[in-house]
């Protein structure tokens, strides 16, 4: 990532969580990893445009079926 | 008399049911007890010796005149700092939240007043919940009454520390990472963090509302699925809450037919006393008739930084008013987490939220089309003293290093958003507990406290109270 994307980034944190003491090397080591993840090809892209973020409980619902539980739970 | 301080929440509901011992000499035993171990393990921040024993006394008059009453009815309990009880302070493990008074009180402790439960204090916690270890900079850390230079875990410290020194027969804890497995193992008891969504989060204090549940901490599996049966279940006052009914199962004496999944999560660092351990759990499951299978769970870092990405956000977002006007009243460390939250960006954190929902199904599909219940460590070596992990209070570039090496195996699960049940299967040299995680399909809680009442019961657990220092 751009070094002076970082930088601002770091100086508008700082602002917003009440300056001082703001640790930049753990800041950019943060944004580095976010875009590591980011490039990360772990799933299908399109497959992202059928999910939205309400939808994690009801994913969990359904996937629990109508009988929670397999032999462990008899 | 036996010390009651050494029997386990079933024993104790049966005795009082049989009028073998009656609340109020529990709870003086407890208090007594808490008095003696306190300096030593920090469990407790705050006693609550006078409303405590007026409880036990009338529920022991309640059980006299033959009044109906729970399951639960004069069991002193005491629970992690962040569950709001109308008229009494909520802190939170914080300075910020020290003189906080609740309004109203948390549906799980409305559930088990109802059950008859008494409060014998606020145990302390990890500031705001944040910390594997139970460091806290304004209490200070919570011990391990096994060794006290040696972590609890956290963030639910006080919790895992009062239930194994013997202070109180259950309580609960919360977990968005690991908060309740991570102290159950560490300190030697029984933990399940629950589905997400099927426990009520109403009057709780929120860390990560995608990841955060409620859950019970107790000497044993069976006193474990004895609390769940009282909190878990739908609530009107928490839309999040499932409506889905709530199965608490039976001891069963057999396995057979059940599937354990047995995954490669394990890594360099997993210690010889503890892959030992594991090979002798996974004995016993066999001996017991459930058949062991191969399992491949996505790797377990990636879920873990996923499971990062979402709660660091989530709680910047929660915390930003109050790291902006009053930062100087976090400790060091938890301010600088909560600041690299504010540091990611929204794109990544809607990512990580989609990818779940896929990650997830894929799990559902392929891991648990195998298996019934996958079996892995908690932590992958014997618990280490707080010297090695909280070299860095102050929040340096340490910190996330480990923080990922403690959760390395409980984040993923949260992040999934899947049941998990740490069950207490041996100990190390030094007599630290070493504690396994048993993982079921969403909603199966049913599942996983089966095979782990079934494991307690072969294997023979015992309580066991460790020795007050000299």
């Amino acid at each position: 990532m751009d070094d002076s994307v970082t930088r601002a980034w770091g100086a508008l944190i700082d602002r917003m969580s009440g300056g001082g003491d703001a640790d930049a090397a753990i800041m950019a080591a943060q944004l580095e990893r976010a875009a590591t993840l980011l490039d990360r090809p772990a799933i299908d892209p399109g497959s992202l445009f059928t999910l939205e973020p309400s939808s994690y409980p009801a994913a969990l619902d359904r996937l629990a079926g109508s009988d929670a539980g397999g032999e462990a739970g008899r | 008399m036996n010390d009651v301080a050494s029997w386990t929440l079933t024993e104790v509901a049966t005795a009082l049911r049989d009028r073998t011992v009656s609340s109020v000499e529990l709870t003086s035993a407890l208090l007594d007890r808490i008095a003696a171990w306190n300096g030593v393990v920090n469990a407790f921040v705050a006693v609550e010796a006078e409303t405590a024993l007026a409880a036990a006394k009338a529920a022991d008059a309640a059980r006299a005149a033959g009044q109906p009453i729970g399951p639960l009815a004069g069991i002193p309990l005491a629970h992690k700092d962040m569950y709001d009880r109308a008229g009494v302070v909520t802190g939170c493990g914080s300075r910020i939240r020290a003189g906080h008074v609740a309004t109203e009180t948390a549906t799980v402790m409305a559930r088990l007043e109802a059950a008859g439960a008494l409060h014998l204090g606020r145990l302390n916690m990890s500031e705001f919940a944040l910390g594997p270890t139970g460091l806290n900079a304004h209490h200070g850390r919570a011990c391990n009454p096994w060794d006290p230079a040696v972590v609890t875990g956290g963030s639910s410290s006080g919790s895992g520390a009062a239930v194994a020194a013997g202070l109180a027969y259950g309580a609960l804890g919360s977990d968005t990472g690991g908060s309740i497995r991570l102290p159950s193992a560490i300190c030697g008891i029984a933990g399940l963090k629950p589905t997400q969504g099927r426990v009520s989060r109403h009057g709780v204090m929120p860390l990560s509302f995608s990841q955060d549940c409620v859950g019970p901490m107790a000497p044993t599996v069976e006193d474990v699925a004895l609390l769940y049966g009282v909190i878990a279940g739908a609530d009107p006052k928490d839309p999040t809450a499932s409506t889905r009914p709530v199965t608490v199962p039976k001891v069963r004496s057999r396995l057979d037919g059940v599937r354990i999944g047995l995954s490669d999560w394990t890594g360099a660092d997993f210690d010889g006393l503890t892959a030992s351990a594991h090979a002798d759990a996974r004995r016993i499951l066999e001996g017991l008739g459930a058949t062991v299978v191969s399992v491949e769970m996505p790797d377990p870092m990636a879920l873990g930084e996923l499971s990062n990405v979402v709660a660091m956000t989530e709680a910047a977002a929660i915390h930003m008013d109050w790291l902006s006007t009053r930062p100087e009243d976090y400790g060091d460390q938890v301010r600088a987490r909560l600041r690299q939250g504010l540091t990611v960006p929204a794109a990544l954190y809607l990512r990580a939220i989609q990818m779940r929902t896929v990650l997830v199904g894929r799990i559902v599909e392929e891991v648990f089309g195998r298996c019934d219940v996958v079996m892995l460590p908690v932590l992958p070596f014997v618990p280490p003293t707080s010297a090695e992990m909280d070299g860095d209070p102050a929040g340096g570039a340490a910190v996330p290093r480990m923080v990922a090496v403690m959760a390395r195996f409980t984040r993923p699960i949260s992040y999934l958003g899947l049941p998990g049940l740490s069950v207490p299967i041996g100990r190390s040299h030094g007599n630290l507990p070493i504690g396994m995680q048993l993982v079921g399909r969403p909603f199966d809680e049913a599942g996983i406290l089966s095979v782990g009442m079934a494991f307690e019961r072969a294997a023979g657990s015992k309580r066991l109270l460790p020795a007050l220092p000299a």
